[in-house]
């Protein structure tokens, strides 16, 4: 017996060795095109182009749908980066969206600038502001921190009620939404056409971010995040980092609000309730801190659960009490089946399922 | 006592490679932390600093990695004076320290933890460090393969990919000097290395720094006596914030206000 267990030993730790050989010589994209962002954009045109072809076959409704999507993955992966990479939080992302927002509306209504142009200055505006915000949150931890941002997503939105001239009051601001451009033909929906605009600023992003969190910058980030005697000690500034962080961070979440004033068409204070900073942060954690993909898990079940738990109270004819709070209770118990059974979120079971099928071996190995 | 003091001060105005206090006093409200503390830490020298708990040991590593102001008394570094020091700005001096309590970033691969100890060269600023070519990307191969060689030459190769917690703990240790190492800096300031180590593990540690102290300057705060007493040039003694004694090994082992202070009986290397 003794032997055949010291055997067995042996020949896993074997196969462990030419697994991890194996893994390395691998002809991978990342030997193919070492520059980063080459291997990106190939990706992200990859990923643009199917997507385009895909929508042309969905109805309008379901690419409307899926713009409705995109500007929380963009809040949601800013939040990722805050919270996974540097350990700060904040319950007050929805605020930031509403910056975007405003900014993306005041923009429209006021210049004639072509939309990608908006789109950025809205981010470049919420990246300034979040970045005098982060200046007062690098000087506070955890729940005061957490208290700061909170009365952020309380505050910002009764801004557009009392300056009712400038942002519109309770009704908000009307947008107009971009038709699609003559080329691309009669039966281009503009619906199509939000959620290919959604796609491509998506998949900029996760470039830019990617990059980020790939580089210098974005390790400094979690050093600051894991501990921040050691990270001074190797010479990081932790308040720059955070106070650069938290701007990025904003930024995202500005050019998700001005996704979602696109999408809808209007910007009015209710769609930036407290609510919403809460749903993004449980989103991330359903999707998976700390993950990029997280992001688009994360805002997939904020937009489609709602959705399929109103279908499913139509379906059973259930009553309006029900029915009016089913997407709320569905929600509560996937966070906290997701907080206590997969703490890597959606993302995190993924990942998991991807390593039994891709061979024990290797997981042991990386595991150990 | 005097006698030193007068070197010391002689010492200060001439020497510019090595890292001196000058008669630093630390107040925590009533206490007195560090009481007119002197010493010059010279390269290629293992000078040691002992004394019993309290007795302001860690203090004088935290005035001098700048995470403790000192209410009076000077900091000079290769002969410049430190006026406003912060710990951001010792790498900068070419000065590394170990922490007490390891200090290594738990969900930042072994590979990650080294290569921060390099991050204060980086020149990549902030929004640079979004675009994927050029400077950043060259400047991570760099660290990569910088913090890679110090972690085959500690044979640490095997752990590049692991997290610190998952390692044992000596093998977190060494990841701890791999990082503090990889500067190749002037200085290195080990704080209590020894502690939760075996006997051969020690021993280990015992080469190492001696090899180490041919490249550079070693600070060490250690409650070892037979490590310290093996590896120190010179060794500096606190007692209640206070120099009582610093001399070679043997000038310590056969200091009777030693002995007395610091162990309560003789010091017994055996």
């Amino acid at each position: 017996m003794g032997v055949e267990e010291i055997d067995l030993k042996a020949e896993e730790t074997k196969v462990k060795k030419e697994t991890l050989i194996e893994g390395g010589s691998k002809l991978s994209l990342k030997r193919l095109i070492p520059v980063p962002i080459l291997r990106n954009l190939l990706l992200a045109i990859v990923a643009v182009v199917i997507f385009f072809f895909l929508s042309g076959h969905l109805s309008a409704y379901r690419n409307y749908q899926l713009s409705q999507v995109g500007p929380y993955v963009l809040a949601i992966l800013g939040l990722s980066v805050l919270i996974g990479q540097n350990g700060q939080i904040s319950i007050g992302h929805g605020a930031l969206m509403a910056i975007g927002a405003w900014s993306l509306a005041l923009l429209q209504i006021h210049t004639k600038l072509p939309l990608g142009v908006i789109l950025l200055l809205a981010t470049l505006i919420t990246t300034a502001i979040g970045g005098v915000l982060g200046l007062v949150a690098a000087r506070l931890r955890g729940p005061y921190l957490a208290g700061a941002t909170l009365a952020l997503a309380l505050g910002v939105p009764d801004i557009a009620t009392r300056y009712r001239s400038l942002f519109g009051g309770y009704q908000g601001l009307q947008i107009n939404p971009p038709s699609p451009p003559a080329f691309l033909g009669a039966n281009f929906t503009p619906q199509q056409y939000l959620a290919v605009i959604d796609v491509i600023v998506i998949v900029i992003a996760f470039i830019f971010v990617a990059n980020l969190v790939n580089s210098r910058i974005g390790r400094d980030m979690r050093a600051v995040r894991d501990d921040e005697i050691a990270a001074r000690l190797a010479g990081i500034s932790v308040q720059r980092t955070q106070v650069f962080t938290f701007a990025i961070s904003s930024g995202l979440a500005g050019l998700g609000g001005g996704l979602l004033a696109l999408v809808a068409s209007n910007v009015s204070p209710g769609a930036f309730s407290v609510t919403l900073s809460i749903s993004l942060l449980s989103g991330l954690v359903i999707g998976g801190i700390g993950t990029m993909a997280g992001a688009l898990w994360g805002a997939a079940v904020m937009v489609y659960v709602p959705q399929w738990a109103t279908t499913l109270t139509e379906k059973f004819n259930m009553n309006q009490g029900i029915a009016a709070n089913i997407a709320l209770a569905i929600y509560g118990i996937l966070l906290i089946v997701i907080v206590l059974a997969a703490p890597g979120g959606i993302q995190g079971i993924l990942m998991r399922l991807k390593g039994l099928i891709s061979g024990r071996g290797r997981q042991r190995a990386t595991k150990g | 006592m005097g006698c030193n003091l007068l070197v010391h001060v002689a010492l200060f105005a001439m020497e510019n490679s090595s890292l001196q206090v000058e008669e630093i006093t630390v107040r925590f409200g009533g206490l007195v932390a560090l009481d007119r503390v002197s010493a010059t830490f010279k390269e290629r020298e293992v000078h040691g600093v002992i004394g019993p708990n309290g007795a302001g040991k860690t203090t004088l590593f935290n005035v001098v990695s700048g995470f403790v102001k000192a209410d009076s008394g000077k900091l000079a570094f290769f002969g410049e004076e430190v006026t406003s020091h912060r710990p951001e700005k010792l790498s900068k001096y070419g000065v590394a320290r170990t922490l007490q309590g390891l200090g290594l970033f738990a969900r930042m691969s072994v590979l990650e933890n080294v290569m921060i100890g390099l991050t204060s060269t980086g020149k990549t600023k902030g929004f640079a460090g979004m675009l994927g070519f050029g400077r950043p990307v060259k400047e991570e191969r760099i660290f990569r393969e910088h913090a890679l060689s110090k972690l085959n030459e500690l044979s640490l190769g095997q752990y590049v990919d692991r997290m610190p917690p998952s390692l044992p703990y000596a093998i977190q240790k060494k990841v701890a000097l791999a990082r503090a190492l990889v500067l190749e800096p002037r200085f290195l300031m080990l704080d209590e290395p020894a502690s939760g180590l075996s006997n051969d593990e020690m021993d280990e540690l015992g080469d190492l720094i001696l090899k180490l102290s041919e490249k550079m300057g070693i600070v060490l705060v250690e409650h070892h006596m037979d490590l310290v007493m093996r590896v120190c040039n010179v060794i500096t003694v606190l007692d209640f914030g206070r120099v009582i004694a610093e001399g070679t090994p043997d000038e310590i082992r056969s200091n009777p206000q030693v002995t007395e202070a610091y162990l309560g009986e003789e010091v017994n290397t055996n």
